[in-house]
């Protein structure tokens, strides 16, 4: 079994009186992939904000490569793309991309290269001297992109990576995460868009409201005819299987018992208890 | 170490780019005018004192110094605070910090990289304008320079203390909080408590207690008030300012400049980012 490079346990969050995270336990593995799906608010940026040290969990633990993140130590070897990527306007892509490579550990002769190359594979090639703020949104996910990649991180923590990106963009986010899977590198994505987590993932977790309410491989998550959009809102989305169901859009979804043993998951109806872990640990 | 000097010239190259290092060339511009006038003038005049007219010849240059000197040098430490209400504020806003701190930076590495880019500014400011002010005095009006390197050292420490306070409390503030902390409130009220022109009880308290920026700029000046001036002539209760301990004054200073760092990497390191 794989020592995981991403662990949460039982952790919590509390924003004063309310709970952004309650008892989330995850764990992903090198090389793996893991898809976080929820709700807005159900609290996926709030655990990739803890998994980088950004705040402290109210209970629990979070651990990357077995050391809290907190400690810029463990951070090494991370790349993170925000889901709202906010970039300083006033410096220009490739001076920009040249100081996340150093940060990231490069050397200058490494960092100019690594930027350089960057600015060709994301597709930025031509306005490596432009300013940040001169970018359409796209583009500036591509930088977001190619800063995240910067270093050939271990850990990649992606937060709504596909936002803003065309067609053409999109193929070549599943690509990034491809290459940087197949370097062995930890990818775990939260994104709303559904059939691109069920392409780049193997592994699912679904929050609500702070809850995880389902966690496993994606065969294991689905019930006998169900796709991933229907068991997303069987488990994020529990008000909805009823109407999606006399809508006729989620068949299946409502009432159907699940396969025993395949996939974690706390059902909608009852305030079951979460799982306990998503991924092998 | 090198995340600190990357990180530094990073907020250098905003500083150059911002509006901030235009306003800086701009009062120095203006610094620079107000010296050259100040020092051209002869200092000869009367003082009427107890109905007799004494006859000063140079020795309204002394006291022209002076307050050249500590006007200069009081706008230094205000300027150093003024350009450090914006740098983590922005940064943090822009999301070029918490960039930068899911890297393996230190949150302190990052808040000290932010004071360095400020001070760079604010000191170099400093070195062209008392620079120019201790060559006027000295070649126009052949004034002692004596008290120029502790005003020099107040000056820097006082910057040091301005920016850190000022760039704790915009991770905190708004800014135009920030911005009236230090201008109404960290400057004057020591200008205030300087002058014994608080009332006595608490405000003495207060100022024992408060960041002797304008006093400590003071003291050292003190050495060019001319001998025959009595301390009851100074305006409120400023006579007071002559029984001041220079080197006390930079002590508290010193100490002042070390709890500001302390406070700006404490409050960096308790903020919750990205929220």
């Amino acid at each position: 079994m794989q020592h995981p490079v991403v662990e949460a346990v039982g952790v919590g969050k509390r924003y004063g009186v309310r709970f952004a995270l309650r008892d989330v336990t995850l764990a992903l593995p090198a090389g793996g992939c893991l898809g976080l799906l929820g709700a807005n608010g159900a609290g996926k940026t709030t655990l990739l904000r803890l998994l980088l040290g950004f705040c402290r969990p109210t209970r629990g633990a979070v651990r990357l490569r077995g050391a809290d993140p907190r400690r810029p130590g463990a951070r090494r070897g991370v790349g993170w793309l925000p889901e709202q990527l906010l970039l300083p306007g006033r410096a220009r892509v490739r001076g920009f991309l040249r100081l996340c490579a150093r940060l990231a550990g490069c050397s200058a002769a490494q960092a100019r290269r690594e930027a350089d190359w960057a600015i060709e594979w994301s597709g930025l090639g031509g306005r490596g001297n432009e300013r940040l703020a001169r970018l359409s949104k796209g583009l500036r996910q591509r930088v977001g992109f190619a800063q995240a990649l910067l270093g050939k991180p271990q850990i990649l923590l992606l937060d709504e990576p596909t936002s803003g990106l065309d067609p053409a963009g999109l193929r070549d986010a599943r690509q990034w995460i491809a290459d940087a899977r197949a370097r062995g590198a930890a990818v775990l994505v939260s994104s709303h868009i559904l059939s691109e987590v069920e392409r780049s993932c193997e592994q699912i977790a679904v929050l609500r409201d702070g809850r995880l309410v389902g966690a496993g491989d994606l065969p294991g998550l689905l019930r006998d005819g169900e796709t991933l959009e229907d068991a997303y809102l069987r488990l994020a989305n529990p008000g909805r299987p009823a109407q999606a169901a006399s809508a006729g859009e989620a068949a299946g979804a409502a009432g159907a018992a699940p396969p025993a043993g395949e996939a974690a998951t706390a059902e909608s109806a009852g305030e079951a208890e979460p799982p306990q872990a998503a991924g092998p640990t | 170490m090198r995340a600190f000097a990357l990180l530094t010239l990073a907020a250098l190259r905003a500083a150059a780019r911002s509006f901030g290092i235009w306003a800086v060339a701009l009062l120095c511009v203006l610094a620079l005018l107000f010296l050259e006038t100040c020092a051209g003038c002869s200092g000869a005049g009367t003082l009427v004192l107890n109905g007799e007219a004494l006859l000063l010849g140079g020795a309204l240059s002394e006291l022209t110094a002076l307050v050249m000197a500590l006007s200069v040098a009081a706008m230094l430490v205000w300027l150093a605070g003024m350009l450090a209400v914006d740098p983590l504020r922005r940064s943090l806003r822009d999301g070029s910090a918490a960039l930068a701190l899911a890297r393996p930076v230190s949150r302190s590495a990052f808040a000290l990289a932010q004071l360095a880019g400020v001070l760079t500014v604010a000191w170099s400011a400093a070195a062209l304008l008392l620079g120019a002010s201790a060559w006027l005095l000295g070649a126009r009006l052949g004034l002692d320079l004596a008290p120029l390197p502790g005003l020099g050292l107040a000056c820097a420490l006082g910057c040091v203390v301005t920016a850190a306070l000022a760039l704790a409390a915009s991770t905190r503030l708004p800014r135009f909080v920030t911005t009236l902390g230090v201008s109404l409130l960290l400057l004057p009220l020591d200008l205030l408590f300087a002058m014994g022109a608080l009332p006595p009880g608490a405000a003495t308290w207060l100022a024992r207690l408060w960041p002797p920026l304008v006093s400590s700029l003071l003291a050292p000046l003190l050495h060019w008030l001319p001998g025959w001036l009595p301390g009851g002539l100074l305006p409120f209760g400023a006579g007071a300012l002559l029984e001041l301990d220079p080197a006390v004054l930079l002590l508290r200073l010193a100490c002042w400049a070390l709890l500001a760092l302390v406070l700006l990497v404490l409050s960096l390191q308790t903020l919750e980012l990205g929220r």
